[in-house]
């Protein structure tokens, strides 16, 4: 029989819970416009003709030059993984139970979530350096 | 204190899923999961994906030109309808879990009627919006597959 | 003359020291109206088999002792009619995410371990009015409605076995013990929210809550733990940004006996205790 409560157990995770709870806020206004332009470019082209094809090279272009654009994209990754990945892991600990187990489900969010972020962020940033200005 | 013979019979992993009389929370919560999975493991694909645009337009255009086939944009309607879903219904929970929707304590009258009669209102509301954003979605991407 | 027919029992039995394996054992049981199951389980062993084990006691919703998964869901036997269950079978098992001791017994310990750990009774951090009190607590009507709906648990469990959670996670708290514990931080005469903290706040208690709902669906007493815990979530995380505020608490001095009557403090009680 497992005694998780037993012991002197003194962390606060609600900080963390609060932290994604809070990661979810902001993603529900930020990932909610980034869904909308990229799912439902028929129905916003017709307000902004500019939104009809988002994924034409073009825009794509045209969006990695804005410093504000890159810079919500990499705000925007850091907080889908952070929570994503909170809610896996929370999942993962509640489904396998110990010290060993706890350990290697958060090594593996940590890495899977620090190797997603570099490679996005890292080529968001070199995007917007290197991509040509007309 | 264990000194009785015991047989473990803890529901577990699988009946997890199973071992339940859901009400529409429960299944609603088992939805949340399942949505959050699927938008982490594209979200992950997603960053790899457009990370290629670091390779020019060619590289870029290669690989839009795949997800214009009917099954690749339907995988990409359901993300949507996975997004559509879990943020509504994230923001519900983020309501009840601040202990916003869910009421004050109240006096156990019998027939009960407690946080989950308190919340459904709002659980409508946001299904019914959540419905609505995946209806346009899917005209969407049907105009967009011509 | 109430019109009697028969009903079956399916009993899931199993005697670790002796099985393996559970087996189903189905047994007839006459039925009259408003029959409970609790009766038909008393009438199971004193006509037909003595050796059927469960737990009970008060035979009417107050002792939490004869929770049970009746067909599928968590009830107290001695609270549900067999005719809201079904007419033609009642099937019984253990409480699920329990170990069984024997039959419809399941081993609590685990339950009342955590119900224990997170103090749940009303802790005072002034020992010297514990010694010699200085007067009674005075609680308004509001005050008290704040916990007295999560008063009313009475431990049977049920809301235990029906959290996908508590399924899932061997470490959880589990609805029970974490209502239990809201109760008291709810209470304005109690100091024990930082001793409770240190519990309510790690990973496997207040945090792995995710609202699906079923602890208020089965709970038999209308304590609806999902909302108990919501509130206890909000609390921690008030405490956290340190916003979280004590409840006012005044104290009533006694009247001594050599003040005249009309000078004696008359206080009203509230609405609903009992009027003299
Ligand atoms: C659009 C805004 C979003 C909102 C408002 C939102 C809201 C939430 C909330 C409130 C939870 C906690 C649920 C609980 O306590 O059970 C949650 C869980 C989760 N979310 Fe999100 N989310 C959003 C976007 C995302 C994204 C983009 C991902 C993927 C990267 C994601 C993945 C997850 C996962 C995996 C869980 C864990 C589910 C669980 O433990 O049951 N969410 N979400
Ligand atoms: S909260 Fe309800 S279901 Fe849970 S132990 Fe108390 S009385 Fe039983
Ligand atoms: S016998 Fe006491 S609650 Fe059922």
């Amino acid at each position: 029989m497992h005694c998780g409560w037993a012991g002197n157990v003194t962390d606060n995770k609600i900080k963390y819970w609060a932290l994604n709870v809070f990661c979810a806020l902001v993603l529900a206004v930020l990932l909610g416009a980034h869904m909308g332009l990229m799912h439902l470019p028929g129905l916003l082209g017709q307000i902004n003709p500019a939104w009809k094809d988002p994924l034409a090279w073009a825009h794509v272009s045209e969006r990695g030059r804005s410093a504000a654009i890159t810079g919500g994209y990499v705000l925007l990754l850091g907080l889908a993984l952070f929570h994503g990945l909170y809610g896996v892991h929370t999942m993962f600990t509640e489904f396998f139970s110990g010290e060993r187990a706890a350990r290697r489900i958060a090594a593996g969010c940590w890495i899977a979530g620090i190797a997603l972020f570099v490679i996005g962020a890292f080529s968001s940033v070199i995007f917007h350096i290197s991509v040509p200005r007309t | 204190m264990n000194d009785h013979p015991a047989v473990e019979q803890r529901l577990g992993l699988v009946r997890w899923l199973t071992g339940h009389r859901h009400g529409i929370e429960g299944y609603l919560y088992i939805c949340h999961r399942i949505s959050g999975i699927v938008l982490l493991l594209f979200l992950s694909l997603h960053v790899l994906v457009t990370s290629s645009r670091l390779f020019g337009e060619e590289t870029w255009q290669t690989l839009m030109s795949l997800t214009h086939s009917p099954a690749l944009k339907f995988l990409e309607y359901l993300v949507f309808v996975a997004f559509a879903f879990h943020a509504t219904n994230g923001v519900r929970l983020i309501l009840i879990e601040l202990g916003f929707a869910v009421g004050k304590a109240e006096h156990p009258v019998y027939p009960y009627r407690g946080s989950l009669h308190k919340q459904r209102p709002l659980m409508i509301v946001l299904m019914v919006v959540a419905a609505v954003l995946i209806v346009l979605g899917g005209f969407d991407a049907l105009r967009l597959g011509r | 003359m109430p019109r009697t027919n028969e009903i079956i029992f399916s009993i899931r039995r199993l005697y670790p020291a002796v099985d393996a394996v559970p087996h189903t054992q189905r047994f007839p049981v006459e039925l009259h109206p408003g029959m409970t199951v609790l009766e038909g389980l008393l009438q199971i062993r004193e006509s037909q088999d003595a050796s059927l084990a469960w737990r009970f006691s008060c035979r009417m919703g107050v002792c939490g002792s004869c929770a049970m998964i009746v067909n599928g869901h968590p009830r107290l036997a001695c609270n549900t009619q067999i005719q809201d269950v079904s007419r033609e079978e009642v099937r019984l098992a253990p409480l699920a995410n329990y170990p069984v001791i024997k039959d419809l017994v399941a081993n609590l310990d685990t339950l009342f371990e955590q119900h224990a750990a997170l103090a749940p009774y009303i802790a005072r951090s002034d020992s010297a009015e514990l010694i010699a009190p200085g007067g009674e607590f005075r609680q308004t009507p509001a005050q008290l409605t704040r916990f007295l709906q999560f008063s009313g648990c009475i431990k049977c469990g049920a809301c235990m076995a029906a959290c996908p959670t508590v399924a899932s996670d061997t470490r959880f708290f589990g609805p029970m013990p974490l209502t239990a514990a809201h109760r008291y931080n709810a209470d304005n005469r109690d100091d024990g929210f930082a001793t409770r903290k240190r519990h309510m706040r790690q990973r496997h208690a207040a945090e792995h809550c995710h609202y699906a709902g079923e602890c208020s669906r089965v709970c038999p007493k209308g304590v609806d733990p999902a909302r108990a815990l919501q509130l206890l979530r909000r609390e921690l995380l008030l405490d956290w940004l340190g916003l979280r505020r004590r409840q006012a608490l005044a104290m009533v001095q006694p009247a001594s006996d050599d003040q005249p009557p009309s000078q004696r403090r008359v206080q009203t009680p509230p609405p609903f205790t009992v009027q003299r």
